[in-house]
């Protein structure tokens, strides 16, 4: 146990693997003493303490450690031992633990400098191995110095040598070589030493910084340390300025940079060299000033030269061309220059040219030449040419060759040639005066003419020729034509100089200067002396014939005006005789009647357009002719004889056929009756007799027409009459005003009035009072419209007998179309009125009944459209007429899947009337399907064509709804019923059969199935029966006085033990109230109403019955004195919308709910119906998943009418 | 284990066991009972029986309902259904036909007759 605190202590050290070495170091020792010491008590501390301190000195230090401190612990246990025999445990113990710890932490420090030194020789021998490298690696290096010193060397004995060729080469050029850093010259690191002798200062002034930059001229100065920098672009550059010599003037100097760079392009220095450019520069300015001046001369030479037509050329002692002005058209410099003038001319002028150009040069004077020479377009110009020597420094070299085109002017000169020939050779007088009329010009043409010479009439004013005026010529008169017409042309007189007068055509023109002002006039004379003479005489001629012709017209005009005198009297006389003749022949061509004349021979001498008319022939035919041409053949022969008569009788004239008809016959034989009247006409010894003969056979044929037409009328008259008579429908006749002129018998039977009664107005009486009105309004619109009058209308006889009668007219119109009167007729209708007022009558009871019952009446026609239904069906059906009327049946109001097989079953009616019931679910507007039995009615046209249909339909919703109700609820209890026989079948079955042994535990099983269902089927029979029976009312209800208190604690102790079962409680409420009732049927209205409760609440809940009096209205009547029953409890309650229905049978909150929980599903129903039939009302208000609460309310007094027997 | 293992689902307790005592008796066949559609069909996952006779009126999940879910459940999709309907009404029994169950008994049944029936649906030999 010992060593252990020592061990805990090193722990603390942090020394965990020395401590399990200690730890068990301590082991073995302990062990090693355990074994050679058997004895099982332990040796005296001291031992084992020792042990303990060795075994921790060991563990720390090693072996080495141990020996080191055992010494002075061997020793101090010997002391210890001497001088104190006793030793107590803790001292010892406390010794050992210094002592060990000193030992330990000697042994700790050996070790540490044993480490140490262990570490510090490794290191040392790392660091001789390093030694090592590093020597030899400077070796190498050293190596490597020396080479390259030793190339260095060689280098710079190089260097040395060019280094002495460039300081030669310096001193020798004029050429200033510099360094400068790349800064700029700011500073310059070296110059050579010739820039004394160049520019004037020692090198050593250069080393001063900005001295280079101040001693550059100002106006240079901003331009050069611009540019500067670009030397780095790209690695040289040069430029030139002024920089100030030091002799005090600015020399120009040309600066070369050079950019040095070492081997990765950075820039080190800048090198360079100056020249002294001075004397170059000012040459070239000298040069660039020579030559501006000489440019701008030339160029003014040019702008003058090119325009003008004039060629001027250089040429050398050869006669090549070493200017030109401008070239030929279509010719350029490089062609021109160089070239021998000469080339440039027609070979024949060519050594004229050469001549002269030798001439120039030796003699040195102007020569001049003329030649012609052709253009680009062949035209031939002329040109003078002058030829001059060119000075240059008092030799001349060239010449000069200067070419004015002069071909206008050769033109002008010939044509101011030819003009001055025709001036003289012209024969008419010319004469040229300024304005004033002085003579400056005067041909001889003029000289001829007038007399005078040239000589003396120049300078003389032209007024001399001029004759009579003697004004000079151009008068003012002229000079103003002119600027206005540009000539003047007239005649003039003139004198000569020998006096005698003469004519001449005279045109005088202006001449205009360059300017364009009439500075002169030319006239041209034209003598026409002769001719005017000539002239007057044939005046002369003239005149004296003029005379004679005179007097032989005035002769004549009497003559004449004798002549026109009886020529109007004859025209005159002319006119008279024709206008009686035209008159004549008027009278004859339009007479209708025939005019015939015949001579004393019966020839026809005579026949005008009349008788052509008549009888047919042309009057050409007939002149000559016989007069028996024209008569019937049988009166030829006795008309001769009359005519003879008359012509013998003094009469001149009377009537033919007195006594008897007279006939004609026309040219195609036809007789004709005529009318006639002869004269004679003795002219002279000629007798004409006349005969003036009319066409009467159309009157003839008028007559007999009108009697015919008289005959028939008499006749039709009398028809009617009779007709009028017989008639069955009353006939009158009126005139306009209305006034009855007649009526026929029958009318009068009608009317009840006889015929006098009835004329005028007197027929007005028998219409009925209130029909007058309207007969005579309709009467004066018919008269007004001028249409027929139509009108039903009433006669009230004297008898009093009302009849209606159907009353037409017509107007009767006169030529004019005027209204003369009406005639018209009446029909008694009377019969007709009562079957019509019968009908009416018929339908309306129709009708109405159609309104009225209670039965869907709906018409189609035959297309299956709507075109009438009933009162009664638009309230089944919530449409209105309107939107029925014209709509399709089967689309309105049968589903989709209907209208097909009802379709079917309409056209198939409509063919043939077959199975008229039909039975179909229609469709309300609200969409609600109402079934329908239908009873079909085939509508059909006289012919037997299918008009359509009309139905008479019963509502049979409400027996299909109930009977689909009975058959759910024959399902649902066939089910019920089924259910329980299932067990009770099953279970019998399986017992007679043997097949499970009544004995035995399945078999009882099987056996209580079996009677359970049983009971189940006879609880389901019996509440079915009940509620069949309370709802026919064959249960009887025993009603006494029972106490509400008592009631409610009757059920509760009947419903206890179920509750009791389902862990639910029951709390009553009660009240001592009284009321009438059956006490059974109240007890099992709660029980039941409790069974639901305890059946749909959760274990645990509580159901709480309550009953209180109220007042509650029952039935709409007066409030009545009631017991309000609850049962209420916290089950899940039931949804609104069953509140209502589970209160019918078989209707249960969730079907299949009850009946697991024993319920029939009848239950609510036996309750509402015992409620109902004591005149109360039960009712449900529930929220859902909360609670349920179920009242009902019974009336205290149970009224006459509330009481229910059988 | 040769023995058919049906399950019978049927919310009447009277009937349930008289089918199950019917069925053991005169069958030999295991029989499992459930009360209730959802009741049945955690057991027929769990079971795996040969055959299902399900009522058809049942609360809650009633037969065709409780068939619907047999088939979409994969353990129970392939287990032969009859049912059980006190319905005798031709159209129904069509409806539950059409709904893909091997066959339809019509309640009440003799003890024989309902094995013999449920053989002959099944094809399950004497």
């Amino acid at each position: 146990m010992f060593p252990f605190p020592f061990i805990w202590l090193t722990s603390r050290l942090n020394l965990r693997s020395s401590l399990w070495r200690g730890g068990i170091i301590t082991l073995i020792l302990t062990l090693f003493l355990a074994i050679f010491d058997p004895t099982v008590e332990f040796l005296p501390n001291t031992e084992l303490g020792m042990i303990g301190v060795i075994a921790l000195i060991a563990s720390w230090g090693g072996l080495r450690t141990v020996l080191l401190s055992i010494v002075p612990i061997i020793i101090y246990f010997v002391y210890l031992t001497l001088t104190t025999p006793t030793v107590s445990v803790w001292e010892v113990g406390l010794t050992l633990a210094i002592l060990g710890t000193v030992g330990i932490l000697i042994g700790q420090k050996t070790d540490q400098d044993l480490a140490q030194i262990n570490k510090l020789k490794t290191t040392k021998t790392q660091l001789e191995q390093q030694l090592v490298i590093s020597i030899q690696t400077l070796a190498q290096a050293n190596q490597k110095v020396l080479q390259d010193l030793n190339e260095h060397q060689l280098n710079k004995d190089q260097l040395q040598m060019a280094q002495a060729r460039l300081q030669h080469l310096i001193k020798s050029s004029p050429v200033v070589i510099y360094s400068s850093p790349t800064s700029g010259h700011e500073c310059i690191t070296f110059i050579s030493d010739n820039v004394q002798s160049v520019l004037g200062y020692e090198s050593q002034k250069f080393a001063d910084t900005g001295f280079w930059a101040t001693h550059i001229h100002p106006e240079d100065a901003c331009r050069i340390f611009a540019e500067f920098p670009r030397v780095f672009e790209q690695g040289k550059y040069s430029y030139e300025y002024r920089f100030l010599h030091g002799d005090g003037t600015y020399h120009w100097i040309q600066d070369e940079l050079r950019l040095v760079t070492d081997p990765q392009g950075k820039p080190l220095e800048i090198v360079g060299y100056w020249i002294d450019i001075n004397a170059r520069k000012q040459a070239q300015f000298a040069l660039e000033e020579s030559e501006t001046r000489y440019r701008t001369l030339a160029q003014r030479l040019h702008s003058i030269t090119s325009n003008t037509p004039i060629y001027i050329y250089e040429l050398d002692r050869k006669g090549r061309i070493l200017f030109a002005n401008r070239t030929p058209e279509n010719v350029n410099q490089e062609q021109v220059l160089g070239s021998l003038l000469i080339d440039w001319f027609p070979p024949e002028k060519q050594p004229n040219i050469t001549q002269i150009i030798e001439q120039v040069f030796t003699t040195g004077q102007v020569q001049s030449l003329e030649y012609v020479i052709p253009n680009s377009t062949g035209e031939i110009r002329a040109y003078t040419a002058q030829l001059a020597p060119i000075w240059m420094n008092s030799i001349f070299n060239s010449v000069v060759f200067i070419a004015t085109d002069i071909s206008e002017y050769k033109q002008a000169e010939q044509t101011l040639q030819r003009h001055a020939l025709i001036f003289e050779q012209i024969y008419d007088g010319v004469i040229m005066t300024d304005l004033t009329g002085r003579i400056i010009d005067w041909n001889p043409g003029a000289e001829r003419m007038f007399g005078y010479s040239r000589s003396e009439v120049v300078g003389q004013t032209s007024a001399l020729v001029h004759y009579p005026e003697q004004t000079p010529i151009p008068t003012q008169a002229m000079l103003e034509q002119i600027k206005e017409q540009g000539y003047w042309l007239s005649e003039m007189s003139f004198i000569r100089e020998n006096k005698t007068q003469g004519i001449c055509d005279t045109i005088v023109v202006p001449i205009f200067d360059h300017q364009g002002e009439t500075v002169a006039v030319i006239g041209v004379y034209h003598d026409i002396s002769d001719r005017k003479q000539a002239e007057l005489e044939l005046q002369q001629y003239r005149d004296h014939l003029e005379h004679l012709v005179d007097q032989r017209t005035s002769q004549l005009e009497n003559t004449n005006a004798k002549l026109q005198r009886e020529i109007e009297a004859r025209a005159i006389l002319a006119e008279e005789l024709l206008a009686s003749e035209a008159r004549l022949a008027g009278i004859l061509d339009n007479a209708n009647d025939a005019i015939i004349s015949v001579n004393e021979n019966h020839q026809i001498i005579l026949f005008n357009k009349g008788a052509e008319k008549i009888f047919g022939y042309q009057s050409e035919e007939v002149l000559g002719q016989a007069l028996n041409l024209l008569l019937p053949r049988r009166f030829s022969a006795t008309h001769s004889e009359q005519i003879k008569t008359f012509g013998k009788q003094s009469q001149t004239a009377r009537n033919m056929g007195e006594n008897r008809e007279i006939s004609g016959r026309r040219q195609n034989g036809q007789e004709f009756p005529a009318e006639a009247s002869i004269s004679r006409l003795r002219l002279g010894n000629t007798i004409t007799y006349t005969a003036i003969l009319r066409d009467i056979s159309e009157r003839v044929a008028v007559l007999k027409e009108r009697q015919q037409a008289e005959t028939a009328l008499r006749e039709s008259e009398q028809r009617y009459a009779t007709l009028a008579e017989v008639s069955p429908v009353g006939i009158f006749r009126s005139d306009a005003a209305g006034n009855c002129l007649y009526v026929n018998e029958r009318w009068c039977q009608i009317a009840g009035l006889s015929l006098e009664q009835s004329l005028g107005q007197g027929w007005i009486q028998t219409l009925h009072q209130d029909d007058r009105d309207r007969v005579i309004q309709s009467w004066k619109q018919a008269l007004y419209d001028r249409c027929s009058f139509q009108l039903e209308y009433r006669f009230q006889r004297t008898d009093g007998m009302i009849t209606w009668v159907f009353g037409q007219a017509v107007a009767e119109t006169d030529i004019k179309g005027e209204i003369k009167g009406f005639v018209g007729s009446i029909t008694d209708i009377n019969d007709r009125k009562q079957a019509e007022a019968t009908l009416q009558e018929s339908e309306r009871r129709w009708r109405s009944l159609l309104e009225n019952v209670h039965l869907a009446v709906v018409g189609l026609n035959d297309q299956g459209i709507i075109d009438y239904v009933n009162p009664f069906f638009l309230e089944l059906t919530g449409y209105t007429q309107t939107e029925l009327l014209g709509q399709d049946w089967f689309t309105t109001f049968l589903q989709a899947s209907q209208r097909s097989p009802v379709y079917q079953y309409f056209q198939e009616f409509l063919k043939q009337q077959l199975h008229s019931y039909y039975q179909n679910t229609i469709l309300t507007k609200s969409g609600e399907e109402k079934i329908i039995a239908w009873n079909n009615t085939r509508l059909q046209s006289l012919q037997g064509d299918a008009l359509g249909t009309m139905s008479i339909g019963e509502d049979i919703t409400e027996r299909y709804a109930i009977e689909r109700i009975k058959n759910e609820f024959i399902s649902v209890v066939s089910h019920e019923l089924r259910t329980p026989l299932t067990a009770i079948h099953g279970a019998l079955n399986l017992l007679s059969t043997g097949l499970v042994a009544p004995e035995s535990s399945r078999g009882q099983h099987v056996i209580n199935i079996a009677a359970e269902s049983t009971e189940r089927l006879v609880r389901l029979v019996n509440d079915i029966l009940e509620l069949e029976r309370l709802e026919c009312g064959r249960i009887k209800l025993v009603k006494h006085c029972v106490n509400a208190a008592q009631l409610l604690r009757v059920a509760q102790d009947q419903m206890q033990v179920m509750a009791n079962r389902t862990g639910i409680k029951l709390e009553i409420l009660p009240q001592d109230l009284e009321f009438e009732a059956d006490g059974d049927r109240m007890i099992q209205v709660l029980t039941n109403l409790m069974s639901n409760a305890i059946k749909f609440s959760d274990s645990g809940s509580t159901i709480k019955l309550s009953v209180e009096a109220e007042w509650r209205t029952f039935d709409g009547e007066t409030p009545m004195a009631s017991v309000l029953f609850c049962i209420r409890d916290q089950g899940r309650g039931i949804p609104p919308e069953k509140m209502e229905s589970i209160f019918e049978r078989f209707q249960q909150v969730d079907a299949s709910d009850s009946r697991q929980k024993g319920g029939t599903g009848l239950g609510l129903a036996i309750c509402r119906s015992i409620v109902e039939q004591h005149g109360g009302i039960i009712w449900v208000e529930s929220v859902l998943d909360q609670e349920s609460c179920f009242y009902f309310s019974i009336p205290v007094k149970i009224s006459e009418e509330n009481y229910h027997e059988q | 284990m040769n023995n058919k293992r049906i399950l019978v689902i049927d919310d009447e307790d009277g009937v349930r066991d008289i089918i199950q005592i019917t069925l053991e008796a005169v069958a030999g066949w295991d029989v499992m009972t459930a009360s209730g559609g959802q009741e049945g069909l955690e057991m027929a996952i769990a079971q795996q029986p040969d055959a299902i006779l399900l009522d058809v009126m049942m609360p809650n999940l009633d037969g065709p309902a409780t068939f619907k879910q047999l088939q979409t459940h994969s353990p129970t999709q392939n287990i032969p259904t009859i049912f059980l309907t006190a319905k005798a009404k031709s159209s129904e029994q069509q409806e539950y036909a059409n709904l893909g169950v091997s066959g339809i008994i019509i309640k009440p049944f003799e003890a024989q007759n309902l094995v013999d029936q449920i053989r002959g649906f099944l094809g399950w030999g004497i």
